[in-house]
């Protein structure tokens, strides 16, 4: 998984910003593939990591994330209810409450994390979100975190 | 609320060597003599700048031990822990004298299942506050103007810190006086604000106590606290009285201007409140960027229970070069719910990082956010993990 | 508990270690111990794997003995050593109470080779600049200074409880430098004065004459800097000549505990500074005995052990004294075995002149050297005796050691005279030895001299390469770098982004790939 991030993250590239996104397996990478299937237009900005259920993405993940450079960070997941493991996303909820607080305090921009449930038809809401996440990214500028030489 | 007495020893060797009427000596001398405990966990005295937690089943060393020692701020938690991972200790009921601060790092372990709180019995002390031995040795020489090593006593009383000299001399100075001079407690004790431990079986002090009155002022708050105190009456070891109105409006006073004042200090100390968020997030970065990876502050923090597995720890290599590491952001990010404040990883941090305050900054969000307060109540379970904790149950 | 001081480093920092051998140790931090205000550093925090080695056993040509038989084997061999021929060597964690019997020992027996750890910078520098070679300053001088110059050293890393006096100093107002390869990665400095490694390595004095184009670094600074037993000496020596020139207050840091040997070598044992040093005793082959106390040479010594064994192979005698087995144990001819250093019993002198008690209850150490010494002379001291001898020679009298105080203390502060013989092309990287010329294309490896990299007994699995060397071999994060010079080693790298192109840091010992604390090497990716 960390090696996963860790690729994602590492492309030599001039900046423009990088969204990492963790989707679920059961919905929201359905989602993101709908958006293309229904040739929606998203930014090039989003790199996507499968997991198997929202509740796999630990905290830790995410802050690696920003500390290897993504400009934001998005966790998406089922709907709560749809959860394919029952209840795996409340988990995720209850996380989440604690990454918007630590990265706020830590001083990263909270247009940096967002959580969203999207479910495997939402194709239109995933390509909405990652063209929004994108903008409001493009206006606080490249993350703080990233080295220059990792361009 | 539980039930308040003013409780004093019989022995009058225990009222002589501890302070305000010996209660929590003897109650645990009681416990001891009894069999209600099996042991009793003490801090032993080397001097009033030293001293090394022992535990004992020997009511002497109980009463040899007694006393406050302010200069030494160590948590027994951890303690406590290794206690209980030595097999033969299982199921051994122990009693303790805790600082607010120890007994909330036990409740943790307790709620992280590395001990059965059943099996301890936590004497609460009221606390104003520890100092820093070496702190304090250099208070004497510089405030007080007295070899540091003459001391043989201290004590805390009304705000004033005494120091008995070999002579028998007793010097004084107000704490406030010292803190203005950079001396007096640690800062982590500064901005506490908790001073009666409620969350113990028993909480115990001076607040409260008359003029005139050599006693103990005891809040009995569970049934464990119930059972020492009984223990002890029952066999003489001790007489109560009930304590009067005007006894629980003091020590109330008492404690509310303690609270005001750390919450002024917490304004004073929190060196990020005036910055703007790009500021801090360089304040933390500049900051944190000094630590070289001792894991001392994991090793002695009262509520982390994981072992050499902890996230911390496996998901950390040096051979990254984050601005912050991952050892330092899953801790802030882990204790965001467990945060006690007790300032244990600041006192070990060889560079000296101020990481009570920053751990503070990161949790007391959180916690207010979640109306959650660690360490008060064995049931209520951190609230980071509650989720797993459901499923845990279900199963 | 016992109340210990941690054996890593000459800092001396107070600790409390907790169980047995069965349990194992636990650390507790003694927040009362003045050096370190109970705070340690990761060497520190691992002492109980420190302690947790094998021990060493009473053993004659491999057999197990008795510890009788051991002793009157190891003092009818040595009797049987031509003195010339025998060097005494101890750079570890010994009491100065086991010392003081060690240097009673060898002076029995007419040895003039004693290596403490100091004898090569003894011998680079002038008889006046001893003492500041011996002692230090008091750490609180340290936070006090208001100007402080950081020379190749890396307090951070190297000697951590340091970093964070010199935090102090930061805060109260001091400026500081650092003078070095690299700078510090926690960008401790106001100011880094780099040269430049691989012009060093060609010429090294000429590359130090640059800084005396700093006079403003250096004047009436506090320069802190570093002797081990593998110290360049023209950097030592221009460090002093510096010093000299500008005024400034050398503080020379230590590893291991060598300034309790230093000043008991020079106090009892004067004439042997001028003798051989770690690396010489290691390579002369006039030495055909060897007496080590409390000395794992694979941790001291920068060969490969390999070589070591070799060495160690051809001598006509070989006696080990010490708590744990090393690379020697199964080469000595007789082996000695004594208590680990937090179970002795006696002091130690720290950097700053501070005398500490260790609190262990075990004498074991200094009665097997004194029966030897008896053995030999016929004269046998008490450990009371010993301790006494020790006092005195540290100018304690009859006062017990007080930690609180800096009992030991310079009688100069400044460096009176300039050391001799910094003119001259050939240079001594690696003490007292011919550099080996870098060429263009090599890379450079840089140890860094961590507690760890001296113990021998953690190490990290890495080295630290450049930006631009990650970016010309491609390398991916999973790959694996390839050092080599005679013999090549595989390891995982980490980039770092303050280090010049062409060198490597390593807190790690290569040994095979690099003997001397600075070499050309040749990077490359592993496929």
């Amino acid at each position: 998984m960390l090696a996963v991030v860790d690729e994602q993250m590492n492309e030599k590239k001039e900046w423009e910003p990088k969204v990492l996104a963790f989707c679920c397996n059961w919905c929201s990478y359905a989602g993101a593939d709908a958006a293309g299937l229904e040739r929606r237009q998203t930014p090039p900005t989003i790199r996507v990591i499968r997991v198997m259920c929202s509740g796999r993405i630990d905290p830790a993940f995410v802050l690696m994330g920003f500390l290897e450079g993504a400009d934001a960070v998005l966790i998406t997941g089922c709907h709560i209810g749809d959860c394919h493991y029952v209840d795996a996303n409340y988990k995720t909820r209850n996380r989440f409450e604690f990454l918007k607080e630590f990265v706020d305090e830590l001083g990263l921009e909270p247009e940096r994390l967002r959580l969203e449930w999207i479910s495997a038809s939402e194709g239109a809401i995933f390509a909405d979100m990652v063209k929004e996440v994108t903008e409001n990214v493009k206006k606080v500028g490249p993350s703080p975190f990233r080295k220059s030489w990792k361009k | 609320m539980g039930t308040c007495y003013l409780a004093w020893a019989t022995d009058e060797k225990i009222r002589r060597r501890a302070a305000n009427g010996g209660f929590v000596t003897a109650a645990l001398v009681a416990a001891l003599e009894n069999g209600l405990l099996d042991a009793v966990v003490v801090v032993k005295k080397e001097d009033v700048y030293e001293g090394i937690p022992t535990v004992t089943s020997a009511p002497e060393v109980v009463v040899e031990s007694a006393g406050s020692l302010h200069a030494v701020p160590v948590n027994l938690t951890k303690f406590v822990v290794e206690f209980y991972k030595d097999e033969k200790n299982k199921g051994k009921k122990i009693g303790l004298p805790v600082k607010p601060c120890d007994a909330r790092g036990i409740i943790e372990q307790a709620k992280r299942q590395q001990l059965d709180i059943n099996d301890i019995y936590l004497v609460g002390l009221n606390c104003g506050g520890t100092l820093h031995p070496l702190n304090l040795r250099e208070a004497a020489a510089e405030v007080y103007g007295i070899d540091p090593d003459a001391v043989v006593k201290e004590e805390i009383k009304a705000g004033k810190l005494f120091l008995t000299l070999q002579s028998g001399e007793e010097r004084e100075c107000k704490i406030e006086e010292l803190e203005k001079k950079g001396y007096g407690r640690r800062d982590s004790c500064k901005m506490c604000i908790t001073k009666i431990p409620t969350m113990a079986d028993l909480a115990c002090g001076n607040w409260g106590v008359l003029k005139g009155e050599e006693a103990t002022f005891v809040e009995v708050l569970t049934g464990k606290g119930e059972a020492l105190l009984k223990n002890a009456l029952e066999n003489g070891y001790i007489k109560v009285k009930e304590a009067s109105e005007k006894s629980l409006e003091v020590r109330e006073r008492i404690k509310n201007a303690m609270v005001k004042l750390a919450e002024e200090w917490w304004e004073k100390l929190d060196a990020v409140k005036e910055l703007t968020r790009d500021e801090r997030l360089k304040f933390y970065v500049e900051t944190l960027r000094l630590c070289i990876n001792c894991g001392a502050c994991r090793t002695v923090c009262p509520v982390c229970a994981c072992d050499d597995a902890a996230k911390c720890v496996s998901m950390h290599d040096e051979r990254d070069d984050y601005v912050i590491s991952m050892y330092n952001v899953i801790r802030l990010l882990h204790l965001m719910d467990s945060c006690i404040g007790c300032g244990q990883c600041e006192d070990v941090c060889p560079v000296d990082i101020p990481l009570t305050f920053i751990h503070r900054r990161f949790a007391e969000r959180m916690q207010r956010k979640l109306n959650y307060m660690p360490g008060m109540n064995v049931s209520e379970k951190p609230p980071f993990y509650e989720a797993e904790l459901q499923w845990h149950d279900i199963l | 508990m016992i109340k210990t001081i941690c054996p890593g480093c000459g800092l001396g920092c107070g600790l409390y270690l907790e169980g047995d051998e069965e349990r194992g140790l636990k650390v507790w931090h003694r927040k009362r111990a003045p050096v370190n205000v109970g705070k340690l550093c990761a060497f520190g925090m691992s002492l109980p794997q420190y302690y947790d080695r094998e021990r060493l056993n009473n053993t004659v040509d491999g057999k197990p003995v008795t510890l009788d038989e051991a002793v009157s084997e190891a003092v009818r061999r040595l009797k049987g050593v031509k003195p010339e021929e025998l060097a005494f060597v101890s750079v570890g964690a010994a009491t100065c109470e086991e010392l003081a019997s060690f240097i009673n020992l060898c002076k029995g027996l007419g040895c003039k080779n004693l290596e403490l750890g100091l004898n090569a910078a003894f011998k680079t520098l002038p008889e006046s600049s001893h003492e500041l070679l011996e002692i230090g300053v008091p750490l609180a001088d340290v936070e006090r200074a208001s100007k402080l110059v950081l020379f190749f050293v890396e307090p951070f890393l190297q000697y951590p409880l340091l970093a964070r006096r010199i935090l102090k100093a930061k805060k109260n107002g001091a400026k500081v430098f650092e003078v070095a390869f690299v700078g510090s990665e926690r960008g401790i400095a106001d100011e880094t004065v780099l040269l430049d490694a691989t012009a060093f390595i060609n010429a090294a004095a000429e590359e130090l004459k640059k800084l005396r184009a700093r006079k403003d670094v250096f004047e009436d600074a506090l320069v802190i800097s570093e002797a081990n037993p593998y110290t360049d000496a023209v950097l030592l020596r221009e460090m002093f000549a510096v010093c000299a020139e500008c005024g400034a207050t050398p503080l020379l840091m230590k590893p291991f505990l060598t300034t309790s040997a230093a000043l008991l070598q020079s106090s009892l044992a004067p004439e042997t500074k001028q003798g051989l040093s770690l690396l010489e005793v290691f390579e002369d082959e006039r030495v055909k005995a060897l007496f080590l106390l409390e000395t794992d040479p694979a941790g001291a010594l920068l060969l490969n052990e390999r070589k070591i064994r070799k060495r160690l192979s051809e001598l006509e005698l070989l006696v080990e004294q010490g708590a744990f087995r090393t690379v020697a144990s199964e080469l000595a001819g007789v082996t000695l075995a004594s208590e680990a250093f937090f179970e002795k019993r006696g002091v130690i002198v720290n950097v700053e002149g501070r005398v500490l008690e260790n609190g262990g209850t075990s004498a074991a150490g200094v009665e097997i050297l004194e029966r030897m010494v008896e053995g030999v002379t016929g004269g046998r001291r008490s450990f009371e005796e010993v301790r006494s001898e020790v006092f005195g020679t540290l100018g304690l009298g009859e006062t017990s050691p007080k930690e609180d105080d800096v009992q030991v203390k310079r009688k100069e502060t400044k460096v009176l005279a300039e050391p001799e013989g910094l003119q001259g092309g050939a240079t001594a990287v690696g003490t007292a030895r011919g550099a080996e010329a870098a060429e263009s294309g090599d890379y450079l490896l840089l140890y860094r001299t961590t507690p760890a990299f001296w113990s021998g007994v953690f190490a990290k699995s890495f080295v630290e390469i450049s930006v631009d060397a990650a970016r010309s071999l491609k390398l991916f994060r999973d790959d694996d770098v390839e050092i080599s010079n005679a013999e090549s080693v595989t390891l995982d790298f980490k980039i770092s982004e303050r280090l010049p192109e062409r060198l490597i840091v390593s807190e790690t010992k290569l040994a095979g790939v690099s003997e001397r604390l600075l070499s050309p090497v040749r990077l490359r990716r592993k496929e």
